[in-house]
């Protein structure tokens, strides 16, 4: 076929090399992110029962009823206990807060958990252990299964001696995976038979009961529930659906958007070089279309040839594309999930498909609509050089870009808003390049007749440039402030949460202290000379009616409806918690009321639900329902210390089981102290900002080292523009530095004229990004925490000058031939 | 072959409009050559171009091989072109991306001629480059490159060969023998030969000769050419 011919003599003469490289790194990109998200959000949202170890699950702080086992038995219902609370597990001086599980013999009924007996390096690919097995039952009395980062964070090996509570146990078994295996924490797996051993259950304990039910028999199992639930309390419920961890959900979905966002950026730029590609091939192949249509093609035929030979790049492109970009996702799933050793499930044979016909969408965006006249261009073309050729206007090229990307943004995000916000945030970078470049340009001109040699040859060619200069400078300005957000965030933003912790009063948060507990506390903190505030008592409860009505559909959702939260009294209004409505307990008649109880409720829930004061709510506290009336509303500040939801009237509700908790700040020649105490006091729960910093750190850097194997590839495509521009304008180079030459200027001067240039266009750009940069980092603190804004005065010094250098580095190569090639030839080439 | 009546090309400018050609007429018998003669700028590539079905006139009327041309749209132009029609340009027009060989199938491969490398390679040797099939015009002198174009033109048995000043870009010598070569691939290959140039000595060797000044023929000669050929 003539159409593979000439596509290959073309390639062969290196023409379509560029716009061949362009398409595959799209098609990479977009192939490489569309996997690994589909494959990611079929893990988030997956409902099976295998997540759940269960069919359905009574979940509540409450142990059944005797006569519920009974009936599930008669029933032929499988039915499991499981136990999850958060416990410090030590192992010689150190400690760690865990996720424990606590799993009877025929846990889980769904499903299955995965052990190892080696402490495996993390495989970067997938995360996995590379000898598995299926666990059999339970640990063995003394015996704990726990996950590898257990093992990292306490420094131990297989077949350490650790402490949970008053017991000691062994770790014989790494766990690999099993159902409800997403927790900020790590998870250790003991027997039920060991748990009261522990002493770490007391009345009052925020201990998670689960009461797992299977059955074969769907209609046997929905008979029971239906059965079950008039006889559930308040703070009982059975769940049939599980999806993710939300804390883990939220984690990875915000991966998934970073990591969208960056390939957008690349596919923007990859098209961008298509694009510029496609229009020098035009130019390049206009005198031929006018020779084949002198020989008697006609337009139809001028059509199948061009068009075919695209179709066929972008074929191949798309084969290619899609082969390395099942390489990168498996490169970005094993960064981003090598920490939650999590399964992703794999992407559908329609994600490969789409990624494959996504090269010819790419053709048919960025490469067609330069080509689309070149079939009209008129025969007499080949004897009339001045002939004007009809050819698509920029201002369509771009627009028809824009809407390219706008679709992309769209189809990785999902989201109309965040595409909006997105195509803003490019808009702003383009207007930010064209007044630096008119400035550039203005600049240059003044300076221009000043300078003499190399310095008047640069600026001149920066002017003579504009419009190629313009675009690389955007172009640039892009991917460098994906590459200077990112850092910024990744080690500024981290830094920035590192200092707020330090200036932060309290580093350590204290829970679980039973009132037997509490003398020895603060005689403890006592002796170490760390000061307090006094122990604030707590109790579980949550919200069942706002003046007598249940929760709507949409109030149901709200945490404080549906689930138990922290009730607190108190007499003293603390004062990083003014009111902002109402009146204090001392401003009251000081009489408990028989009817209710006076609560004091917290500003963002009164805005969620609508509340003012002596609006109605009552509370199930244990079981118990409780009327209470609003006297005041308290300003939502979370700066230091804690900031109740709820405060009760001090002595309403103190006949409940409560316990303490505090905040302090714990200098660190202090803190292995701490921990002594928590392992003296094993019920007590030590969080620490340390170990959360640790954590968040560790996560922040798994889930952006995914991004930045990405981002390289953004480079890439940056580099691959600038390839792009230098080449369309190579010829005139050619032609200017052939009769420079030709008047006896030295390769010195072209050489320090093409450094001069590149370098004021890398010096910008590095510019411009940092602006950019500045504000996207400074918006996405905003969102993430309340963090002032700050300069980051160094990357103002640094990223200009390594851009300046780079830009400039890889300009000088790619003009190389011009520069080095002697001017007969030149100007031979030239004409 | 080919018939020009009343032929005429004007085209608008700032200025109003401006005529090229003016009223031209011309009947060039089937196997007969005809220069076009003329300063720079007096019209004689557009009259080529329109004689040859590239361009349309403004006026006037147009037969090649009796196909009234331009009472045809560009699509039908291609056909007759295809079927009657080869060229060489001064600047030889060779795509660079294709060795000599490639360049002279190019015709051939276009309308799907199974034996295009085979055709193209004996006329390639016809033409002296028998050493040089693989080379690119890049490697190619000036005269090896107009060769390629006359064997590419000569490939396709064209009834009527147009040339745009084809010893333009060569030194005397290699013109010389460019024109040698034209010439005696013309009478073996019993193409009519329509050919611009300025040059009075490659005209001469020409069976007409028209001479155009400010798109008008000023002179037309046949013995005059007949005279200088018999005695060159």
């Amino acid at each position: 076929m003539l159409a593979v011919k000439l596509l290959l003599r073309n390639w062969r003469s290196g023409e379509l090399k560029l716009m061949m490289v362009a398409l595959i790194l799209a098609v990479t990109v977009v192939s490489g992110i569309s996997i690994f998200v589909e494959r990611l959000e079929a893990s988030m949202h997956s409902q099976t029962a295998d997540l759940l170890g269960a069919d359905s699950v009574l979940i509540g702080p409450r142990l059944k009823e005797k006569a519920w086992e009974a009936e599930a038995n008669k029933l032929k219902i499988l039915h499991s206990n499981f136990v999850r609370l958060r416990s410090m597990v030590y192992a010689g001086d150190e400690g760690s807060l865990t996720s424990l599980h606590i799993i009877e013999q025929n846990y889980p009924l769904r499903g299955e958990i995965r052990l190892s007996e080696e402490l495996f390096e993390l495989n970067k690919l997938e995360g996995k252990a590379k000898k598995q097995f299926i666990a059999q039952g339970a640990p063995n009395s003394g015996e704990v299964w726990a996950a590898a980062d257990f093992f990292y964070l306490l420094n131990i090996k297989l077949g350490a001696e650790i402490e949970i509570g008053n017991k000691k146990f062994i770790v014989t078994k790494v766990l690999v995976d099993s159902p409800e295996s997403f927790s900020r924490f790590p998870i250790v797996i003991i027997n039920q038979q060991d748990l009261a051993a522990t002493g770490l259950i007391m009345p009052g304990s925020n201990v998670n009961y689960r009461w797992l039910l299977a059955s074969d028999d769907k209609e046997k199992l929905l008979n029971f529930k239906t059965w079950l639930k008039p006889k559930l309390n308040a703070h009982q419920e059975i769940s049939d659906a599980h999806s993710r961890n939300e804390w883990l959900q939220d984690t990875l979905e915000n991966s998934s958007n970073l990591l969208s966002f960056a390939a957008v950026i690349s596919v923007l730029l990859a098209g961008a070089a298509i694009s510029i590609s496609s229009r020098q091939f035009v130019e390049r192949h206009t005198a031929q279309v006018a020779l084949i249509k002198s020989i008697g093609a006609s337009s139809n035929k001028i059509r199948k040839l061009y068009f075919g030979q695209l179709l066929l790049l972008g074929a191949v492109a798309s084969v290619i594309g899609l082969v390395l970009g099942h390489v990168l996702q498996q490169m970005i799933v094993g960064y981003i999930v090598s920490f939650y050793q999590i399964d992703l499930g794999s992407g559908s044979i329609v994600t490969y498909l789409n990624s494959l016909l996504s090269g010819l969408v790419f053709l048919f965006f960025f490469a067609f609509p330069p080509l689309w006249h070149l079939p009209e261009i008129p025969p007499i073309k080949i004897l009339r050089k001045d002939i004007p050729v009809n050819s698509v206007r920029s201002v369509t090229q771009v627009s028809i870009s824009a809407i390219a990307v706008f679709l992309l943004i769209f189809l990785f995000s999902g989201n109309i808003e965040l595409t909006l916000k997105v195509s803003v945030a490019m808009i702003i970078i383009a207007l930010l390049t064209v007044f630096f470049a008119r400035f550039t340009l203005l600049l240059s001109k003044k300076l221009a007749v000043k300078t003499r040699g190399a310095w008047r040859l640069g600026l001149v060619n920066l002017q003579r440039r504009y419009q190629h200069n313009s675009l690389l400078i955007a172009v640039f300005s892009i991917t460098l402030m994906a590459f200077v957000s990112l850092s910024l965030i990744r080690t500024s933003y981290w830094q920035d949460i590192q200092n707020n912790a330090d200036q932060n009063e309290l580093n350590y948060f204290i829970y679980n202290v039973e009132e037997t507990d509490k003398t020895d506390i603060e005689k403890y903190l006592a002796d170490l000379a760390i000061e307090h505030e006094p122990m604030t008592p707590t109790i579980f409860g949550r919200v069942t009616k706002i003046n007598n009505q249940k929760p709507s559909k949409e109030q149901a959702d709200y945490y404080v409806f549906s689930w138990d939260v922290w009730l607190t009294w108190f007499d003293t209004l603390p004062e990083n918690q003014p009111l902002v409505a109402g009146v204090w307990w001392h401003e009251l008649d000081g009489v408990v009321n028989e009817n209710w109880i006076n609560v004091s409720v917290r500003e963002d829930i009164a805005e969620e639900l609508h509340l003012k004061i002596d609006d109605m709510l009552e509370f199930s506290i244990g079981g118990e329902l409780q009327l209470t009336k609003i006297t005041s509303i308290r300003e939502s500040n979370f700066d230091s210390g804690l900031n109740f939801n709820f405060v009760f009237q001090p002595g309403a509700i103190s006949q409940y089981h409560h316990i303490y908790n505090l905040g302090i700040q714990v200098p660190p020649e202090h803190k292995r102290a701490i921990l002594q105490f928590g392992k003296r006091h094993p019920t007590i729960t030590i969080d620490s900002l340390d170990a959360w910093l640790v954590k968040t750190k560790r996560i922040l850097e798994q889930a952006l080292d995914g991004i930045f194997v990405v981002l390289l590839l953004t480079l890439f495509c940056g580099c691959l523009v600038l390839l792009a521009a230098v080449n369309s304008s190579m010829s005139t180079r050619q032609k200017e530095s052939g009769l420079l030459r030709a008047f006896g200027s030295s390769k010195q001067l072209i050489l320090g004229s093409v450094w001069l240039e590149f370098m004021a266009v890398g010096f910008i750009s590095g510019l411009v990004a940092v602006i950019a940069s500045e504000v996207l980092v400074f918006q996405v603190q905003q969102m993430m925490s309340d963090i002032p804004f700050q300069l980051h005065l160094h990357y103002w010094i640094i990223v200009p000058i390594i851009s300046m250098v780079f830009i400039g580095l890889l300009g000088v190569l790619a003009c190389k031939s011009t520069i080095s090639t002697t001017p007969l030839v030149v100007l031979r080439d030239a004409t | 072959m080919i018939k020009a009546i009343k032929v005429s090309k004007s085209v608008k400018t700032n200025e109003g409009e401006l005529t090229i050609l003016d009223s031209i007429t011309l009947d060039i018998p089937v196997g007969h050559s005809l220069a076009i003669t003329g300063a720079s700028g007096s019209g004689k590539s557009t009259l080529l171009g329109i004689l040859a079905g590239l361009d349309t006139p403004s006026n006037g009327d147009i037969f090649l091989n009796k196909q009234q041309i331009t009472a045809m749209d560009e699509e039908g132009r291609a056909k007759v072109r295809a079927d009657n029609v080869g060229f060489i340009f001064q600047s030889f027009q060779l795509l660079p991306g294709l060795t000599a060989l490639e360049n002279a199938m190019l015709p051939l491969e276009l309308f799907d001629n199974k034996n295009a490398e085979s055709i193209a390679k004996n006329y390639l040797i016809k033409v002296g480059l028998e050493h040089r099939l693989n080379h690119y015009p890049q490697q190619l002198s000036g005269g090896e490159q107009q060769r390629v174009a006359i064997a590419r033109a000569f490939s396709t048995r064209p009834k009527i060969l147009f040339a745009d000043e084809p010893t333009g870009n060569l030194d005397s010598k290699t013109g010389a023998k460019i024109i040698d070569l034209l010439f005696e691939l013309n009478k073996t290959e019993h193409t009519t030969l329509v050919l611009v140039t300025h040059e009075q000595r490659l005209a001469g060797y020409c069976d007409h000769i028209v001479a155009i000044d400010a798109g008008a023929v000023i002179n037309t000669a046949d013995a005059l050419a007949e005279n200088q050929h018999a005695s060159g």
